[in-house]
Formats: structure tokens, sequence, C-alpha cells
């Protein structure tokens, strides 16, 4: 049979990859109104009338991109830290069953397949914004913005990983 | 064998999902008065290296008649 892990991956991959290219698509057209730049879609892709248009256009369509990273990171960091089985807190528990949320609580499995989605995202963001600050495709902000969420992202995710796999002390001597 | 290969398809198809959005980064032409700028360059650039190479040619032939000439 196949890999349950992979199916996970792939079943969670879906969304974010259409969610990603709308946001692309959306920006672009929405930045070249905003800006006053034409942009057109036609089959070889977007036509933009001027280098200066496209600087702006793929800047901001690009931090438009990083945002919704941002918020997809920020969802499983919430739920990683709040809402995950292992080390949730009780009083939020007992709240959660009382509303009838309990499917609020999620394992491991469910939250690290999605961080294992959004995190690679925003490592290939910090990439291809890397490449086309190279290129001069984009401004330089861009990319440090991309850094600045990927080096987030790691960080707090691997503290919540951290927190899984080592078990807190108490101060009793036990543990928990 | 058959999960193997399903398997690596699956991975596939995970790498594509991951890549998808990305690909939009390439499909983009900046025109300026009906023709792109970027293909333009691109001409341009191998203008100038066809230029240095000939210079490069004329140079080494210039170099080795020095000898030669009466």
């Amino acid at each position: 049979m196949f890999s349950r892990i992979l199916t996970k991956l792939v079943d969670e991959a879906i969304l974010p990859a259409v969610v990603l290219v709308a946001v692309r698509i959306v920006s672009v057209i929405f930045f070249g109104n905003y800006f006053g730049f034409d942009v057109t879609l036609s089959r070889a892709g977007f036509v933009y009338e001027s280098a200066e248009g496209f600087l702006v256009i793929n800047s901001y369509s690009t931090l438009a991109m990083t945002c919704v990273i941002a918020i997809g990171l920020l969802y499983v960091l919430i739920k990683s830290y709040i809402f995950h089985d292992t080390h949730i807190h009780p009083r939020i528990s007992a709240k959660l069953f009382s509303l009838r949320l309990s499917s609020f609580i999620q394992t491991s499995f469910e939250v690290y397949a999605q961080g294992a989605i959004w995190l690679p995202y925003s490592y290939l963001m910090l990439l291809a914004s890397g490449a086309m600050w190279y290129l001069g495709l984009v401004f330089d902000w861009v990319f440090y913005v991309a850094l600045a969420l990927a080096f987030l992202g790691t960080y707090f995710l691997v503290l919540d990983v951290e927190k899984e796999l080592k078990p807190e002390i108490t101060l009793e001597g036990g543990e928990e | 064998m058959k999960s193997h290969l399903g398997n690596l398809g699956l991975f596939v198809v995970f790498l594509i999902l991951l890549g998808l959005p990305f690909g939009s980064f390439g499909a983009g032409k900046i025109m300026v008065n009906k023709t792109s700028v970027l293909s333009e360059q691109s001409v341009r650039k191998t203008e100038q290296r066809a230029l240095e190479e000939n210079v490069e040619e004329v140079s080494e032939v210039s170099e080795s008649s020095e000898g030669t000439t009466p």
C-alpha cells in the first residue's frame, strides 16, 4: 500500500499550492491596477508594459505570497503550541470539550504534516526571492522579509518539536 | 515493487505541488513597444559575445602573422 505519510503530505499540499497560485495571479492584477502599471494575462504569461512596472509588481506580489505563507505558518504554530494533544493545557482542553470543539485538538501527525508543507514553502520562497533579488527582479526588502519568515518559522517549529521529544521534568522530580 | 513505484509517484506529485506556485515566477514578460525586453537583452548579450569572440580571433591572427610579414 501507499505510504501513509506521503499520502497525507500530498493531501495537505493541494490547498496551499492552489491558494498560493491564486494569490500570485490576483496580486499581480491587483498591484498592477493599484500602482497604475499595465499588466495583461496572455497565453505566454503576464505581460508587463515596463521594466519598472515589472519590478514593483513582482516585488509586491512576492510579498503577498510571503504573507500568505506567514499566515499558514502562524496557523500551524498556533495549533502546535495551543491545540497540540500532547501538551494542551487542561483548562483549554476542558473548555473545548464543553464547547463541543474537540476537533480543534490535533495530533502530532496532523500538526507536523501541515508544518512539513508550510515550512518548505517558506524555504522555497526564500530561495526564489534570493535568486530574483540577485537578478534585480525584486527589491531587496522582499528577500529580507522571506529570510525573517523562514528563520522564525523554523525556530518556533523546532522549539515545539523539542517540547514534543523531551518530556517536561516536574518539580517533584517525576516526568509529566 | 508496486508500492515503491506508487510511493515514488506520490513523492513526485508532492514535489510538483511544492514547486507549482513558484512556476508562476518564470511566467513574466516585459514588453516595451511590443518587443520583449528580456529577449532584446539576450539578443544584445549574444551579439556582444560574438563581437568579443571576433575581436579575440582577430587579435590572435594579427599576433601570429606578425612574424611572417616580409
